[in-house]
């Protein structure tokens, strides 16, 4: 007998359509007479909203994507190696050069496309410098216009000189961007996408809330399959609703106990990026040890923003600023609102090498709050940043007596994945934790 | 003539202690070239710089791993877990690349220093705004210096930091240009040597010496072929051993006559233009010095300035210095390379750990000597 | 009691031209290429390859290279070290070769030996040595243009097919071979690192894979990272392969495949290209002094 009820997400498939629908959308603006904007996600797609004809990627599930579909990822690592791009360089970052390189990409359904998707205008902030080099360099190769913004120190959020610095370059980008793609940004469209995207955001925060409970209603897995709205399209009146619909879902859930995992027995937390190439170990860890992710600071801050509660307190989720009453009337008023949302613990913002400071904390603060029995850290290789703070995490959340490992993965190159190695590190630990194996061992 | 600069290079930590000693004053560590040293110089404090030792510690590899963390950062933390750098009082990064981020936060964590500051210098050097950014950043860090140190520090005393940072930065540059000569009156690894221990001595007195070195150097008698005329570009080079391995033990002779690196030609470019708001006067020169790879965006400014050393230093041959797992330099070096391609100039990379093999890294050196000469 | 085997062996050979008599050249010169794993000696008369040797590298360079040498002039009618006019030396030992004249680094030897070898169309050239792997792009004369070098790892290096020989206990000799015996190529292993390379064959092993098929995983695994080099170096026609590891089969037909251009075919030894580009040299650099 399972020790919970547990039955699918209902919404599963309509997020899975919606996904698929934004790439075709994206890969056939042109067709469609509109534009194609290619941003890091977090501080530098939104403001393009402000473009009536706009369809807006986000780079990183651009990327993601061509890494889940590991032969196209590999193809794409090699052709960029071939042109002397070192094997030790940014996964991401190679999946979208080698895409474009091969003037190739794929949908998320598998689809072979025969062109990669220049931008009309792309950019990106620098999470990491190399998040700027990145687009440096795909945009030299493609000859596409770009703005890259400077995100200099996301800890302690709250600075008023980073989020004037911050609010003069999308004020400036956007003046840019209408002489690059020569058409009328409209302040209304603008203001009106970025409270949507407040709402989208806030309704993650609750969702992620929701999956505190005991058994928890989702697994990091399925939880991937339900970033790419917020990450790519936050600020859409249909991802306003959609995520209105989940955390529906999950509340339902949570009040039935119905559980992601049905003989969830260990709670764990994660780090970073997966190996999107080996997402099957969310399964082992499932079926050998009823071990259920339930979060990481990566998808619980991926899609929204959160903050500290009185400084060190716990994890909470920032306040928009139409919660807090700030004036949203003009383009530098909403740009300096979206820049402070954006500027906490937001997407990626915790793994700032200048929030070194922090993110073990947070981690920690992670672990608690969700009730991790045990961390397993995905040491991502693939992204130098997330893996550099790895091993503070680890040693923050072991020190706290919570039982925490690394382990060394990619979240692109799939030659860089030892999946086996990965599970033996994985059944080490969970002996080593007396935590009892569901099936019976493979002889 | 460069003898003394090597000396106190090699017993820097001799010559921290007993400058502290002499002076009373306070010392503080730097992770990386774009520390704010004239605030720190201005305040009274001797800023030095974080260095490894070529030697591995096994403490390094709880907080940062080996197949993930820059060699020179997983380095230089090792010498500070290991105590080397038990005399500092405090540490400040100036924010570059993310590896000296992580071993300034560790070491702040793990390692017992009265003050530390990470200051937010700006990612790119070219956005809107960021000169403005930078001096109130600036104005940040004096008032956590001021309240550390316990007093003011007034425009005169920035001005005294300035001035000594300036002079030391044309001081090396003359010192340089005697390079540029056919027969260069400055090899490489001495070079380094003066440049590198002007990273972690008393600028006046570094200024002192070199203006002894200064008296003597143009009559200076080379007695060497001074053969290939190489260029190193790269991360931040503090290899001595490899250095002096080109010049004085490779079968064939060559001479390193310039580089693109923090320990070199990058950090010394320019200097401090004066002006009434002193702390932007020294933004300015930050943000307008040649930028290392991580703050080389939109544009890149580094090309055009490593083809201006090539020519004003006839360059005949580029050594890409690259630490291991030094992403950002990878970066850059696929365009370097193929820059170097359209020139015609041989381009060899090497990959430096900890320590290096020096024996391969000779046979490299000379294959690629070898290519720029007719063996027949 | 099992009698000790070492399957890494390979045989060392001697080589002697009857058609010339050395007494009779005007030149007379010669290589050495000590290398970590092997060890060679090419003498040439007039720059016609007269004699050489291919053995072992033993404790030390000078060793190396005394044994290398001894074994050359053993059937060389005579011939002595001071008959040699010019000797070069070359590969890792070469500046410990007491009685050489000058040093040239493997990576020009081994352009010239292999323009030599292959004739002057050879534009791109791959040496995969005792420990480690070098492209190389050469031009007409053999000259270096532009050199990668592999040796962070032992993949692809003699010193690695060594190793898994060991491991597996199958003759360093026949792994080309038998590498195709197999019904369908397995994928590359996920580790070509010598440290894993244990742990990992016995896994396959168990999981009771065939001696020959992991031979092809490692061969495969071996070629591919040899590829990526090639790659950067970007492949221009004709392409040649020297040193040990030419002669492997499985890795050398597994390059080109991967890279989609077949090898030159080579006419000699390919272990000797660099001894026999020192010689080449030795003999130009000769001429040169005399005038
Ligand atoms: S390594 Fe990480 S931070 Fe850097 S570009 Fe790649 S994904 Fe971004
Ligand atoms: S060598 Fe590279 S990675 Fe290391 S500190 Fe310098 S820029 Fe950073």
């Amino acid at each position: 007998m399972s020790k919970y009820k547990t039955e699918p997400m209902k919404l599963w498939k309509r997020i899975k359509e919606f996904k698929q629908n934004h790439f075709k959308e994206y890969h056939e603006a042109h067709k469609n007479g509109r534009l194609r904007f290619l941003g890091a996600t977090a501080l530098s797609i939104s403001q393009y909203t402000g473009f009536e004809n706009a369809v807006i990627m986000g780079s990183e599930p651009f990327a993601a994507n061509i890494a889940f579909w590991k032969d196209f990822g590999l193809k794409c690592m090699e052709e960029c190696e071939r042109r002397g791009m070192t094997r030790e360089l940014c996964g991401y970052s190679k999946c979208v050069w080698g895409a474009q390189f091969l003037n190739k990409n794929i949908m998320p359904d598998g689809t072979m496309l025969s062109e990669w998707g220049k931008p009309d205008f792309a950019s990106s902030f620098s999470l990491a410098p190399c998040h700027c080099k990145w687009f440096q360099i795909l945009c030299e190769n493609s000859d596409t216009p770009m703005y890259l913004f400077d995100l200099t120190k996301a800890y302690p959020y709250n600075d008023e000189n980073l989020i004037k610095y911050m609010t003069g370059q999308m004020l400036d980008c956007i003046e840019q961007a209408e002489k690059a793609v020569g058409q009328p940004f409209i302040d209304e469209l603008f203001i009106k996408g970025v409270k949507n995207e407040f709402k989208s955001y806030r309704t993650w925060c609750d969702i992620m809330i929701l999956n505190q409970t005991i058994p928890a209603p989702l697994d990091e897995k399925t939880i991937f399959s339900f970033i790419v709205p917020n990450l790519t399209k936050a600020y859409g009146d249909d991802t306003v609703a959609l995520m209105q619909e989940l955390k529906e879902e999950v509340q339902d859930r949570v009040n039935r106990g119905i559980a992601a995992v049905a003989n969830e027995q260990f709670r764990i937390i994660t780090d970073a990026i997966p190996p999107w190439p080996a997402l099957e170990l969310y399964r082992y860890l499932e079926r050998e040890y009823g071990g259920v992710v339930v979060g990481s600071p990566y998808v619980i801050c991926l899609c929204g923003s959160w903050k500290f509660e009185n400084d060190k307190g716990d994890l909470i989720p920032t306040p928009t600023p139409v919660e807090l009453g700030m004036p949203l009337t003009t383009r530098e008023e909403v740009a300096r609102a979206l820049v402070w949302y954006r500027s906490h613990f937001s997407t990626e913002t915790p793994y700032n090498i200048a929030c070194g400071e922090v993110l073990h904390e947070l981690t920690l603060k992670i672990a608690k709050q969700w009730h991790a029995d045990g961390g397993m850290l995905h040491q991502n290789i693939g992204c130098t940043m997330q893996a550099l703070g790895s091993m503070e995490s680890r040693n923050a959340v072991a020190e706290a007596g919570i039982p925490c490992m690394n382990y060394e993965g990619n979240d692109a190159d799939s030659r860089e994945i030892d999946l086996t190695n990965m599970k033996r590190k994985f059944d080490i630990f969970f002996e080593a934790n007396n935590v009892k194996r569901l099936t019976k061992k493979a002889a | 003539m460069f003898e003394k600069f090597s000396e106190i290079l090699t017993n820097r930590h001799e010559y921290a202690r007993d400058w502290k000693k002499r002076t009373g004053g306070k010392v503080v560590g730097f992770f990386c070239s774009y520390a704010p040293e004239e605030p720190l110089k201005a305040a009274g404090i001797l800023p030095v710089r974080i260095i490894g030792g070529h030697k591995s510690s096994d403490k390094v590899g709880k907080y940062i791993a080996p197949n993930i963390g820059c060699s020179f950062c997983r380095d230089a933390l090792g010498r500070g877990l290991e105590g080397d750098y038990d005399y500092l009082d405090g540490i400040v990064q100036g924010q570059t690349c993310l590896h000296t981020g992580e071993a300034f936060w560790v070491w702040q964590k793990h390692l017992p220093v009265k003050f530390s500051y990470f200051l937010a210098v700006p990612h790119s050097t070219q956005t809107i705004g960021r000169e403005e950014y930078l001096a109130v950043e600036y104005a940040k860090f004096k008032t956590a210096l001021e309240k550390w140190i316990g007093k003011e520090i007034t425009n005169e005393d920035l001005d005294r930091g300035i001035e000594s940072y300036n002079t030391n930065r044309q001081l090396i540059r003359q010192i340089f240009e005697f390079r540029q000569q056919d027969n260069p009156l400055v090899t490489g690894s001495e070079a380094l040597d003066l440049a590198l221990s002007g990273q972690i001595m008393d600028r006046d007195e570094h200024n002192a010496m070199m203006k002894e070195v200064l008296k003597k150097l143009p009559d200076r008698k080379m007695d060497r072929d001074p053969g290939t005329r190489i260029m190193i570009i790269g991360s931040v080079n503090t290899d001595r051993e490899f250095m002096h391995m080109v010049e004085h033990e490779c079968d064939l002779p060559a001479t390193i006559v310039i580089d693109d690196t923090c320990t070199g030609i990058r950090y010394n470019f320019n200097d401090v233009n004066p002006q009434e708001d002193r702390l932007m006067a020294i933004s300015l020169r930050y943000n307008h010095r040649p930028p290392c790879p991580n703050k080389d965006w939109p544009r890149r400014r580094r090309i055009p300035f490593i083809k201006h050393l090539i020519k004003t230093y006839k360059v005949d041959a580029v050594i890409l210095f690259n630490h291991k797992f030094c992403q950002p330099h990878q970066l850059d070096n696929a365009v370097i390379e193929r820059e170097m391609k359209a020139m015609g100039i041989p381009t060899l990379t090497l990959e430096f750990d900890i320590r290096i093999p020096i024996g391969q890294f000779r046979t490299r050196v000379e294959a690629m000597l070898e290519t720029t000469m007719d063996i027949i | 009691m099992e009698e000790k085997k070492e399957y890494f062996r390979w045989v060392e050979s001697t080589y002697v031209n009857p058609d010339i008599d050395w007494k009779k050249a005007e030149v007379v010169s010669a290589g050495i290429d000590v290398g970590s794993v092997s060890s060679q000696m090419v003498v040439m008369c007039d720059g016609q390859i007269y004699a050489y040797s291919n053995t072992r590298s033993g404790s030390s360079s000078p060793n190396s290279a005394k044994n290398a040498m001894e074994l050359c002039l053993k059937d060389a009618n005579g011939l002595t070290l001071d008959n040699i006019h010019y000797l070069i030396g070359t590969g890792y030992g070469r500046v410990n070769i007491p009685f050489a004249q000058k040093a040239i680094t493997e990576i020009s030897c081994h352009g010239i030996g292999a323009n030599f070898m292959y004739g002057p169309t050879v534009k791109t050239l791959l040496d995969m040595g005792g420990q480690d792997c070098k492209a190389l792009r050469l031009n007409e004369k053999g000259k270096c243009l532009n050199f990668l070098m592999n040796d962070k790892c032992a993949a692809g290096t003699g010193r690695g097919m060594e190793v898994i020989a060991e491991i597996l206990k199958v003759p360093v000799t026949e792994i080309g071979d038998r590498s195709f015996d197999i019904d369908e190529e397995p994928p590359p292993v996920s580790s070509t690192c010598v440290v894993f390379a244990k742990s990992e064959a016995t896994g396959l092993l168990k999981d009771g894979w065939s001696k020959n098929k992991v031979l092809a995983a490692y061969c495969a695994a071996m070629a591919g990272r040899v590829v990526d080099l090639l790659n950067r170096i970007e492949v221009e026609k004709d392409f040649a392969i020297t040193g040990g590891i030419a002669k492997n089969k499985g890795v050398a037909k597994r390059i080109e495949k991967l890279i989609g251009v077949e090898a030159l075919v080579p006419k000699m030894d390919t272990q000797i290209a660099g001894a026999l580009g020192a010689a080449i040299y030795a003999n130009a650099l000769y001429k040169k002094a005399k005038k």
